[in-house]
């Protein structure tokens, strides 16, 4: 990786992905508060229709970049042995790609309608 | 008055420890400085080691913790002060005897800033003049007196000395940077990229807060990332 990659690129992706976040979540907060309560039958059609499905997929990829960028950070701050950190850095990595799967599993469940 | 002092001795002491010390209320006067009491307690016991000269608060020789924030004995009034007063040297460096510490990490960081102008061009005739607008730049970053104050409060400084710049030396970065007569943008920059050297800075702000001279590092620091997004794009 290069070292811009480690050190510009990881913290511009730390500010554009926050802002994806907070802009995802008041509007969704306020359009879930507003409306009629969901039952889950609607919330599974709403989050399965296509503008849903795909701003809630970014939404899940945005989390996990943001994630991954923040305990990178608090690893190198706080792990200096390094085989110690790789080993932190790999276990996040298989975390945070393991939720990333199950998200977009859970999304296209509720987009193709089938049962779990 | 009534102080606590942070004592350690590498030759005799096993580990540090607070000592408490007593000024008497009629030595202290209005106005009085940390400084003039520090003084006044080592013609009590001269074992007592700290380092001090111009007394101003120019030179930047006696940073130091005072009851839990970094700051020139100096310049900082007695009467603002809650007893005891409790006095350690500064935070995250090795201490090489009571308020002594010893600076080379800080220095080592400030050198990798290159904090001189670096200019190929042949020298002009007269000076490199700047219009007063490029000279307006360099305020906020020249008063800088090293005194360390900002990079030993700093908790990504603690954790990487030997890797993150510090504010101290960030702020040097930005002042040769947002220097008019400066070529070395360039190479500056790239050496100041990578997850280390500038990015530990987490806008933590303790920097801004302790800093004798009201400079503000973190001000800089997001002027230099701001240069590195411009210059990227």
């Amino acid at each position: 990786m290069s070292r811009a990659a480690q050190g510009l690129r990881a913290w511009l992706l730390q500010r554009f992905t926050a802002i994806y976040l907070a802009v995802y979540l008041v509007t969704v907060l306020t359009v879930v508060a507003l409306g009629d309560p969901l039952t889950f039958q609607d919330w599974r059609s709403w989050l399965g229709g296509p503008w849903m499905g795909v701003t809630t997929a970014l939404f899940a990829l945005a989390l996990l970049l943001h994630a991954w960028v923040g305990v990178r950070d608090v690893l190198i701050d706080y792990v200096h042995a390094v085989w110690l950190r790789l080993l932190f850095m790999a276990i996040t990595a298989l975390l945070l790609l393991g939720s990333l799967l199950w998200i977009l599993r859970a999304l296209a469940l509720a987009a193709t309608g089938s049962s779990v | 008055m009534k102080f606590s002092l942070y004592r350690y001795d590498p030759d005799q002491d096993a580990r540090p420890y607070m000592q408490d010390y007593e000024l008497a209320d009629e030595k202290i006067e209005p106005g009085m400085m940390l400084l003039d009491a520090l003084l006044l307690l080592k013609a009590q016991d001269e074992s007592l080691s700290f380092r001090r000269s111009c007394q101003e608060g120019v030179c930047g020789s006696d940073g130091m913790n005072i009851n839990g924030r970094n700051g020139l004995a100096c310049i900082t009034r007695l009467s603002e002060l809650k007893q005891p007063i409790q006095v350690r040297p500064l935070p995250g460096l090795p201490v090489i005897r009571d308020l002594i510490v010893d600076m080379d990490q800080f220095y080592q960081q400030y050198r990798t800033a290159k904090p001189y102008l670096i200019n190929d061009e042949p020298c002009p005739e007269v000076e490199r003049l700047q219009t007063p607008e490029q000279r307006e730049q360099l305020d906020g970053l020249y008063e800088c007196i090293l005194c360390a104050c900002c990079s030993t409060s700093c908790p990504s400084f603690w954790w990487n000395p030997d890797k993150f710049l510090g504010p101290a030396a960030l702020l040097q970065s930005w002042r040769f940077l947002a220097d008019s007569r400066d070529e070395a943008t360039e190479e500056r920059l790239n050496s100041l990229e990578g997850p280390f050297r500038l990015f530990r800075c987490h806008t933590i702000m303790n920097c801004v807060e302790v800093c004798p001279k009201g400079l503000n590092p973190t001000r800089a620091i997001g002027r230099i990332k701001e240069l590195m997004v411009k210059r990227s794009l």
